[in-house]
């Protein structure tokens, strides 16, 4: 199982990609990106993994912003520490998210759940994450 | 002819008779003691050789001719008696005729005039002398008939008229501008009926060539044998005493202008009695000037004053020169009594000691200077009852404002409340985050940010209710904060403080820095390669300087912009000057006000 990590945090990128290591040694993290741009280089030269961990708010942009740029047809987790509204939002639309700090059996949950899931066709929709962006942040 | 002969030797006249050759044939008794001849003497001998010498008058010559024609001759004859001595007589020569009317000889009587010629003679010569001496005189001395001729003019008159030569026989009406000719006959009739001495009539005279000048005429009358033959006078020019008196006259009424129109009043006051007053003066006290011309002054002095304007009145009478300026009450003519301001000097006046007095009425000014005060006293009057009206709608203005900033301050707190409670958990949470990520990977590390992460949250907890915080102990959070995010964000943030310590006693509401950076962080990209740079300083104008380098997210999170308004409206609720922000091309600049610690 391939697994790309996109998360601006150094140490918290770090520490998930430990727990996935932990969790399961034989899971590839193809890679861990910090930025939409660096994302977007990323996934237009390689092969699209099995599952993204995705966090939302990244240095340069929204992580949403990635979807107008490359077709992601893979599954994705998003990570958030304090979008709790966007993660509200996920809930309701059935999207995955995980709460920073992640915990391991919430991970362990997720990896399990997209391990052996056939690869969806259609790319995700990035005017879905519209009426996220636009609800008003305190 | 005997009786005639015995009358002939009898009277007192002389008489002798010549024949038509002017021989003599007959002289009487008289005749000899009046001559000194005896009939030996002349008998037959001519009138004209013996008794004729020298020609003194032309009357001689005169008396033989018309007695050559054969008349009558009357006159007065100058005569040499025997002894060489002459003698004035009167004489009657009378040509006497025979039938046919041819003349055959003269009768001629004499009477002795030589006592009354010697009195005419006398005169005669003072009138010479008197004429002498007129010539001489520098006036002008003229002599007029009773028909108005001029019958002398002296050399100065001559030359004063301008005249070639004597105007002798012309009319003295000539000399006078026409226009004083009625005067001038008024003047001479009464000079001659009354018999006196006119004295100064002034005229215009008129000279030959016409020119005009101012005269003075002293006149009187000629007499001859008690009977008045002419007037006789001095005309003086007067043009330069005109001159003067005019200049004179010119300089007074400028004076006596000056003076009548004068504000204040002006008195000459001499051995105690008014001698002048002026308008001005006889408006003050209410009386005309008639009723304070030569009366005493002192009567309008108010009896308490009287003693010492006495006592300076007769010090400067004794001519003693000073001036004095003192107040003093005058009593008008209506009783009342006005306070009045006295300036006088030492003058002279008519050649004698005199008062020169100014007078200025102050009660006018007393009353203007009252009038103002009254005023002055309304306006402030009027300026207390507007203080107060200000006061009152500026303490209800000041009331509604309270309650105003009362109700804004609540829905503040409460907005403060909400936006703290929204922070912390953030914030908490964020950090949670990495301090997760660090126990394993950083142990040391972990420590170090647990350590940071509880004075920042000790921090919170004890000034959230705090209005203001030193700035010294903000930045030590602040450090505490920075510690956490740099480690949160590793090589993508630089914050550099700058503030030196003397201005680390200056005021701030707590969290607000931290505000700021959390919100440039929201706000902006960050990267190792464009990481952002946060610098806070103080500016020359005293405020706290908190800038970014702009690198805007390109999908900004609609943000309420509630954290800076927040940090605005708690300046506000000190009443303080608020926080500025201002985004330019390249920055975002906050400048917070620092606030004095009392």
């Amino acid at each position: 199982m391939k697994i790309v990590i996109v998360e601006d945090e150094v140490y918290a990128a770090r520490r998930l990609e430990n727990m996935i290591k932990d969790y399961d040694p034989e899971i590839i993290v193809a890679a861990k990106l910090e930025s939409v741009s660096e994302s977007i280089a990323w996934f237009k030269a390689y092969e699209e993994p099995d599952l993204i961990f995705l966090d939302i708010h990244l240095e340069d942009d929204l992580s949403f912003a990635i979807f107008k740029e490359v077709p992601i047809c893979c599954s994705i987790v998003f990570t958030t520490a304090t979008d709790e509204l966007a993660a509200r939002a996920f809930h309701l639309k059935g999207i995955d998210y995980l709460l920073k700090p992640i915990i391991q059996n919430d991970l362990q949950d997720m990896i399990k759940k997209y391990k052996n899931q056939p690869k969806s066709q259609i790319p995700v929709n990035p005017d879905i994450f519209n009426e996220i962006i636009n609800q008003k942040q305190p | 002819m005997e009786k005639f002969r015995l009358v002939l030797e009898q009277v007192t006249d002389s008489v002798f008779i010549l024949n038509k050759n002017l021989n003599f044939e007959y002289i009487n008794p008289s005749f000899t003691q009046l001559s000194g001849y005896t009939e030996n003497d002349v008998l037959n001998k001519s009138l004209i050789d013996f008794i004729y010498v020298g020609k003194i008058f032309e009357s001689d010559t005169h008396l033989i001719e018309t007695l050559r024609k054969g008349e009558k001759w009357q006159g007065e004859l100058l005569s040499i008696n025997k002894m060489d001595n002459s003698y004035w007589v009167n004489v009657i020569a009378t040509p006497y005729k025979d039938e046919k009317g041819n003349v055959e000889g003269y009768t001629v009587i004499q009477q002795n005039i030589t006592e009354q010629h010697g009195i005419k003679e006398a005169l005669e010569q003072s009138l010479q002398k008197f004429r002498e001496l007129t010539e001489m005189l520098p006036q002008t001395v003229y002599e007029m008939d009773l028909n108005g001729i001029q019958t002398y003019l002296n050399q100065a008159g001559i030359k004063a008229f301008r005249y070639q030569s004597s105007p002798i026989g012309s009319s003295a009406f000539d000399f006078i501008a026409h226009e004083d000719h009625a005067r001038m006959k008024e003047n001479i009739q009464k000079s001659i009926v009354e018999n006196i001495f006119t004295s100064g009539n002034e005229y215009t005279g008129v000279r030959a060539d016409g020119t005009r000048f101012p005269v003075v005429v002293y006149g009187a009358p000629i007499f001859d044998k008690n009977k008045v033959v002419g007037t006789r006078g001095i005309i003086i020019d007067i043009s330069e005493r005109k001159a003067m008196e005019n200049a004179l006259r010119e300089s007074e009424e400028k004076y006596r202008a000056l003076i009548e129109k004068a504000y204040d009043g002006i008195i000459i006051v001499q051995n105690g009695l008014f001698k002048f007053t002026n308008e001005a003066f006889c408006e003050m006290t209410q009386y005309p000037e008639i009723e304070l011309l030569e009366k005493p002054f002192i009567f309008t002095i108010a009896e308490e004053d009287r003693q010492l304007m006495s006592d300076y009145h007769k010090r400067r009478m004794k001519g003693e020169e000073f001036q004095s300026i003192y107040r003093t009450h005058i009593v008008r003519k209506d009783g009342k009594t006005i306070i009045v301001e006295i300036n006088s000097r030492t003058t002279e006046f008519n050649g004698e000691s005199a008062v020169f007095v100014v007078t200025r009425d102050l009660t006018r000014r007393l009353k203007t200077e009252e009038d103002l005060l009254s005023t002055q006293k309304e306006l402030k009057i009027l300026n207390v009852e507007l203080e107060r009206r200000i006061e009152d709608s500026s303490k209800k203005l000041n009331i509604a404002k309270t309650q105003l900033i009362t109700l804004q301050k609540e829905n503040l707190q409460s907005q403060f409340d909400v936006l703290k409670q929204q922070v912390n958990p953030h914030f908490l949470f964020n950090s949670l985050n990495v301090l997760t990520s660090l126990i394993k990977l950083e142990p040391d590390l972990a420590e170090k940010f647990s350590e940071h992460l509880s004075k920042v949250y000790r921090y919170v907890l004890e000034n959230k209710d705090n209005e203001l915080v030193d700035l010294n102990t903000e930045l030590k959070f602040l450090d505490a904060y920075i510690f956490l995010l740099k480690i949160r964000f590793v090589n993508k943030l630089n914050v550099n403080i700058d503030i030196p310590e003397s201005k680390r006693y200056y005021q701030v509401i707590p969290l607000a820095l931290q505000l700021l950076i959390e919100n440039a962080i929201k706000h902006n990209t960050m990267s190792k390669s464009n990481p952002l740079q946060i610098d806070i300083f103080i500016d020359k104008q005293n405020f706290l300087n908190i800038v970014n380098n702009l690198q805007e997210r390109p999908t900004q999170i609609i943000s309420t912009g509630i954290g800076l308004k927040n940090i605005q409206n708690r300046y506000l609720l000190l009443n303080n000057t608020i926080p500025v922000f201002e985004k330019t091309e390249t920055h975002f600049i906050t400048k917070v006000p620092l606030v004095k610690n009392d």
